[in-house]
């Protein structure tokens, strides 16, 4: 029983952190607190010192740069190995290895265009949000930033190479032949070479789609991509890192990269490096083209555009008053705002199709969410059940931080709402005859099994039995809550509870007809940077979104995201 | 026996220096042959786990990692001279006019033909596919499709040091090997364990064994000398003469 408690805590703690281990969390927090009383001014109401705080980072350099927003998953040195990593799949590139996937030269090296392109497009099918918010130079920065890394990886290839083949020593490695050898060996496999001419792409017409899928076919698209393009031809399948990976389910509207005829066409011709898609040289042009037609007709243009993460205007309405109800009349009034969540761990259709509202009276903030969700899973009492919950992220300042739950010196607020700390199941509820009878710190310790004896059951056990709830874990699920949580985040794994006196968030959800409808409400003023962002009318904050599926084992960093959006919160 | 050793690996090292400069004005040539053969016993190819492509089924192909004749020849053992990143090497005329002739690695009933592919830097490749179903051929360095009964040209620029793997994704059972070298002094044993390379120029020169298997083939008597942890021995080459290194013993036990 002990155990079966102690895993329920456990469990609830992963839904919140992305960061199992209850020891880092606290290592974590504590930097966080001190990060946020040394960072931030008591009164952190006044936005004019949250811009200040961010004026004091410039961030200009790639290096910088790359360390804010690129580094929690792609990690310091570029090798795809970020604190956020082992919760992303796809995975994130290693940019020292190369094989970067979306090329438009023969020799499989990308363009300075073609990393801009996914900078700026994202790269849906995986956790890779767009990066459109940054400037054009800060863009230019980071690519810079990629092609260095890749520089060094192919540096260190060699230099391996030299080493173990050839034998050779540091000093002789380091002697100017050697040296320019390597250079030359970092030019060939860092610099992008030809690149074919793409014919002119007309309009489709049912020929070309027809013929299309001729060539779909006799060239052996369809040994992976399956009859109907659903992505479902072929057995399982590796990359070159040995991680599984499936050929594309055309029908999604879901590309990697660009799906407009040009790219698609180069992507075709030259497959995609490091997957098992294959360049196509010995198709023609003509051969090609229909492909491409023939490929597009399988979805809509509104898919592939929708497919791609992108930032809303989310206008918070000034009323004269609020209401929390899940029906009030007043959501009939106020537009509901689309924001297209993708997973951290890719499935299909992960996308829950989340409505946001918000509403407020210069007091209070209400946020209205509604998303679908086929499934109730409202309870994470048993070691294999997991739970429905969305939360919101808050950000207060000019240059918005990492995605990922921000940084130390950029601090993120965090809403949550959780299917399971609103109907409070106990291990009690959901197995009632199961007994506590040997748990070792007791005061009133009972030997044998016996039903319904004082000391059998949790709730009749001192609070002193029970270490999480006697000292204030609030992970504990106690009966007096709402639905609602305030924590605070400073970076991956860094989730933090606020203090039972900032929690401030009140929220509850309601499932119905496969669909679940959460509504929070905050006091817009804060007593203190402890109890998060400071909302004033007619100012703006970045905002973001996250939802997780029980069904699908969601938690912690398994869950679908938005990229940051703006509240405009109305005068 | 170590200084005895050293002494003479020492020496060889400095002939090998001497040879090399030699090489390039050295236009007498001799040649290199041989058998491998296993000693001890090893499981026949047996069939792969084959589940989608109901030609591919039907082809029941096998796993050809370790094929050995009924004598005990073990076939596709890679040989190769070794060449230093600086080294050059003289090319006999019969091997120059090779070099444009294309080398061609084919799909044969869901497996690749021949299953190591020997190819220069620069020799034209072509890349075939005689089966009634789509192949991919992925190298690491390129990826192509091959469709049925089509062909895609290609050619590798840069060395490796020892054979590269190639698959096929759309059918992740087959398997093969490719050998790039800047040189044409490369041969795969036949189905009977033998192999020969021809007009070799004349001289020292280190070779490299090597199966797909154990990978380098350490320890091997070859010759006077036995190979190292990278499979490479050192061989004499004769002008006019061919050197037989008679029967090379593999013990089954490294497999």
């Amino acid at each position: 029983m002990a155990v079966i408690r102690e895993r329920q805590v456990e469990k609830l703690a992963r839904t919140y952190v992305l960061n199992v281990y209850v020891l880092a969390m606290a290592i974590h927090g504590s930097l966080l607190c001190q990060e946020l009383s040394r960072g931030q001014p008591s009164d952190h109401k006044h936005p004019e010192h949250a811009l200040e705080q961010d004026s004091a980072l410039p961030i200009s350099s790639g290096k910088e740069l790359y360390g804010l927003h690129c580094a929690g998953c792609h990690g310091e040195r570029g090798d795809g190995l970020g604190i956020a990593a082992p919760y992303l799949f796809p995975k994130p590139r290693d940019f020292r290895a190369g094989r970067f996937r979306l090329v438009s030269s023969a020799n499989n090296v990308p363009t300075r265009d073609d990393l801009q392109a996914v900078l700026l497009r994202g790269m849906p099918g995986s956790s890779m949000p767009p990066w459109g918010q940054l400037s054009q130079t800060e863009r230019d920065a980071l690519v810079d930033e990629i092609m260095r890394f890749r520089q060094a990886g192919a540096r260190d290839t060699y230099v391996n190479q030299l080493k173990e083949y050839e034998d050779l020593t540091d000093e002789e490695i380091a002697e100017q032949e050697v040296q320019e050898e390597i250079d030359e060996y970092v030019q060939e496999f860092t610099t992008p070479g030809e690149s074919t001419v793409v014919p002119k792409i007309g309009p489709p017409t049912s020929e070309s789609i027809a013929h299309g899928k001729e060539v779909y076919v006799k060239y052996g698209c369809i040994s992976c991509h399956g009859p109907t393009g659903r992505g479902d031809g072929v057995q399982a399948m590796w990359d070159d890192e040995k991680m599984p990976t499936s050929p594309r389910d055309f029908a999604l509207g879901i590309f990697k990269g660009s799906p407009e005829p040009a790219p698609l066409y180069r992507r075709i011709a030259y497959g995609m490096p490091g997957t098992p898609m294959p360049g196509s040289s010995s198709m023609s042009p003509e051969q090609m083209v229909d492909l491409v037609h023939y490929i597009r007709s399988l979805s809509t243009e509104a898919e592939r555009t929708q497919a791609v993460l992108t930032r809303q205007r989310i206008v918070s309405r000034a009323v004269n008053k609020l209401a929390d109800d899940f029906d009030a009349r007043i959501w009939s009034s106020v537009r509901p705002v689309a924001v297209r969540l993708t997973p951290l761990w890719w499935r299909n259709n992960a996308d829950p199709d989340l409505q946001i509202q918000a509403i407020h009276d210069g007091n209070t903030m209400v946020l209205r969410f509604t998303w679908q969700d086929e499934t109730l899973d409202e309870r994470a009492t048993k070691t294999e059940s997991f739970e429905d919950a969305v939360a919101v992220e808050l950000y207060q300042g000019d240059t918005e931080p990492f995605l990922g739950m921000g940084s130390l010196k950029q601090p993120v607020d965090v809403w949550f709402w959780d299917a399971d700390r609103q109907t409070h199941t106990t291990v009690e509820d959901q197995y009632p005859r199961v007994v506590d009878d040997i748990y070792p710190f007791s005061e009133e310790r009972v030997e044998t099994a016996d039903y319904h004896r004082p000391g059998t059951l949790t709730n009749n056990q001192p609070d002193l039995s029970l270490p999480a709830l006697a000292s204030g874990n609030q992970i504990v699920p106690i009966r007096t809550r709402t639905g609602g949580t305030d924590l605070a985040a400073g970076g991956p794994g860094s989730v933090t509870f606020h203090l039972p006196k900032s929690q401030i968030v009140t929220a509850k959800g309601r499932w119905r007809d496969g669909r679940w409808t959460v509504v929070m409400r905050r006091p817009m003023a804060v007593e203190s940077p402890e109890e998060g962002v400071s909302l004033v009318a007619g100012e703006k904050v970045s905002i973001a979104f996250a939802v997780w599926n029980g069904i699908h084992q969601d938690r912690d960093g398994q869950k679908s995201f938005s990229v940051w959006q703006d509240l405009e919160i109305e005068p | 026996m170590y200084i005895k050793q050293f002494v003479i690996k020492s020496l060889l090292g400095l002939a090998l220096l001497g040879a090399v400069s030699e090489n390039v004005s050295s236009a007498d040539w001799g040649s290199l042959k041989g058998r491998f053969v296993v000693e001890g016993e090893l499981p026949q190819p047996s069939p792969l786990p084959v589940s989608k492509d109901q030609f591919c089924i039907d082809s029941h192909p096998l796993d050809e990692t370790i094929i050995v004749g009924e004598d005990g020849g073990l076939a596709n053992v890679v040989v190769f001279i070794r060449l230093g990143r600086r080294d050059k090497i003289d090319v006999h005329p019969d091997y120059a006019a090779k070099l444009s002739v294309p080398v061609v690695l084919d799909n044969v009933a869901c497996h690749f033909r021949p299953h190591v592919t020997l190819v220069r830097t620069g020799q034209p490749m072509t890349l075939k596919n005689s089966d009634p179903v789509g192949h991919n051929t992925n190298l690491g360095v390129f990826n192509q499709i091959i469709p049925s009964e089509g062909e895609s040209q290609t050619k590798i620029d840069r060395a490796a040091p020892l054979p590269i793997p190639v698959s096929c994704n759309i059918h992740p059972f087959m398997k093969g090997f490719v050998l790039v070298q800047d040189h044409p002094y490369m041969a795969a044993s036949d189905a009977d364990g033998t192999f020969e390379i021809e007009n070799i120029p004349a001289g020292k020169r280190v070779f490299t064994f090597w199966h797909e298997q154990p990978g380098p083939l350490k320890d091997l008597k070859v010759g006077e000398d036995t190979t190292d942890r990278r499979g490479q021995a050192e061989v004499t080459i004769k002008v006019g003469e061919t050197l037989d290194l008679g029967v090379i013993t593999i013990p089954a036990a490294i497999f």
